[in-house]
């Protein structure tokens, strides 16, 4: 029997790697061999088209989450600004008289214990009612030149003290060189103790939280807020941006702090993602371009 | 007459030098270029380019592979600092391919062109010389 001549075999190879990138698997590479000539010319184009594909999947179906992600955005945006506008005038003038009962019902008498709960409550609907409106707001922020390393320095003031109670151990690894951002502070800051609550949240028992900056090989920031928390069971993951959508005690949380997060990272050009592994943590990476 | 090159760095892909101002990176047979080659090389480039920005011939004729992290890193930012213009230099038909890739698919900050002959990429380096 006579054995086929290498080109053949590399021929072969080619071909098989076409039939299977048709079929879908894209995993597929062939191996040039050492002679340097045409068919390892081929080859070694094929692979590389082979990586540009891939990535261009990947880059494509976040492109679609992302569509998809934003529409249920839009549409819920739209209904809450509407609700919100509603409630929030009746909510004043029941927060108004209440207040004024307050001030005028002395400890001790039978009604103090209704009229402060009144205005506790009362209370409690207008921050949400507030946190409802900055959700659905689309209009332009004003942006300017931030340094994220004092941003993420400022926000661990405003997480130390709970974490201190908790055990938790706060970690600060900031990237020396970080261009300035064009960003909103506030949003970001809203960004960053969103994230830390969230993630003292999932450490009730200790644990570290890690915030960390670097600058990334194409010129973007990157942050990232790590826990060694609870983690995310992962049939939650792909709601964890909804908005309402909670994994806590009824009463202990909004369901609003993600989404507004997603919604900021959004209008700033920006990419999150997060990996979590139920019982080991949670690392949320936000992308953001420096224009 | 050429000035001989006073530093040669040997990095794990290759060799890097300066010679009448134009930096030098010679891509080893077999050279198969991640993204761990391509920090070592642009951290060596900038070495030996010091403050200044220089025109830089790559031979890669003898390039086997280039991964898309080392190609993205090559063309981008931290490469800019000190290059004002990139000569490939490509030879067999797989370095073609390599090469051709690296100016289809990337949008260099700086000039970049492929060439077959070292005398006409050296010639039109020099126009970028300061």
């Amino acid at each position: 029997m006579t054995s086929r001549p290498a080109a053949d075999e590399r021929i072969d190879q080619i071909l098989t790697m076409i039939m299977e990138m048709a079929a879908g698997n894209h995993g597929i590479r062939v191996a040039p061999s050492d002679r340097d000539d045409d068919v390892d010319a081929i080859m070694t184009g094929l692979n590389m088209l082979c990586e540009e594909l891939v990535e261009n999947i990947q880059h494509l179906k976040t492109a679609q989450e992302n569509l998809l992600q934003s529409q249920k955005m839009a549409a819920v945006g739209q209904l809450i600004a509407g609700m919100a506008h509603e409630i929030n005038n009746p909510l004043g003038v029941i927060l108004g008289f209440a207040q004024g009962l307050e001030r005028r019902v002395p400890e001790g008498d039978v009604l103090h214990l209704p009229v402060t709960s009144i205005v506790r409550e009362a209370w409690r609907c207008k921050n949400l009612v507030q946190e409802l409106l900055v959700f659905s707001r689309t209009g332009k922020k004003t942006n300017e030149k931030i340094e994220l390393n004092s941003l993420v320095r400022s926000s661990v003031v405003l997480l130390e003290t709970r974490a201190k109670l908790q055990g938790v151990r706060l970690v600060q690894s900031l990237c020396n060189d970080l261009p300035l951002l064009n960003a909103n502070k506030t949003q970001l800051q809203q960004v960053l103790v969103n994230l830390g609550t969230n993630a003292l949240d999932a450490m009730a028992d200790g644990g570290t939280l890690t915030l960390r900056t670097q600058r990334n090989i194409d010129g973007t920031v990157i942050l990232e807020v790590a826990d060694t928390g609870t983690g995310v069971p992962e049939d939650l993951r792909s709601r964890i941006f909804e908005p309402f959508f909670t994994t806590k005690e009824i009463g202990k949380g909004t369901g609003l702090g993600l989404s507004l997060v997603w919604e900021i990272v959004q209008q700033h050009g920006g990419v999150i993602d997060v990996e979590s592994e139920a019982g080991t943590g949670t690392t949320v990476r936000i992308q953001l371009p420096i224009t | 007459m050429s000035t001989p090159p006073k530093e040669v760095l040997n990095i794990r892909s290759g060799t890097i030098f300066l010679e009448d101002g134009i930096l030098r990176v010679v891509v080893d047979t077999g050279g198969k270029l991640d993204l761990a080659d391509a920090r070592a090389n642009i951290a060596a480039a900038a070495y030996l380019a010091g403050s200044r920005k220089v025109p830089v011939l790559v031979d890669m004729a003898n390039i086997r592979t280039m991964s898309r992290e080392a190609r993205s890193y090559i063309g981008g930012e931290d490469a800019a600092r000190f290059t004002s213009a990139v000569a490939l230099l490509v030879g067999s038909p797989v370095s073609k391919v390599v090469g051709n890739f690296f100016l289809g698919l990337n949008r260099t900050p700086f000039p970049a062109r492929l060439f077959t002959s070292e005398s006409e990429a050296v010639s039109w380096l020099k126009g970028f010389l300061k």
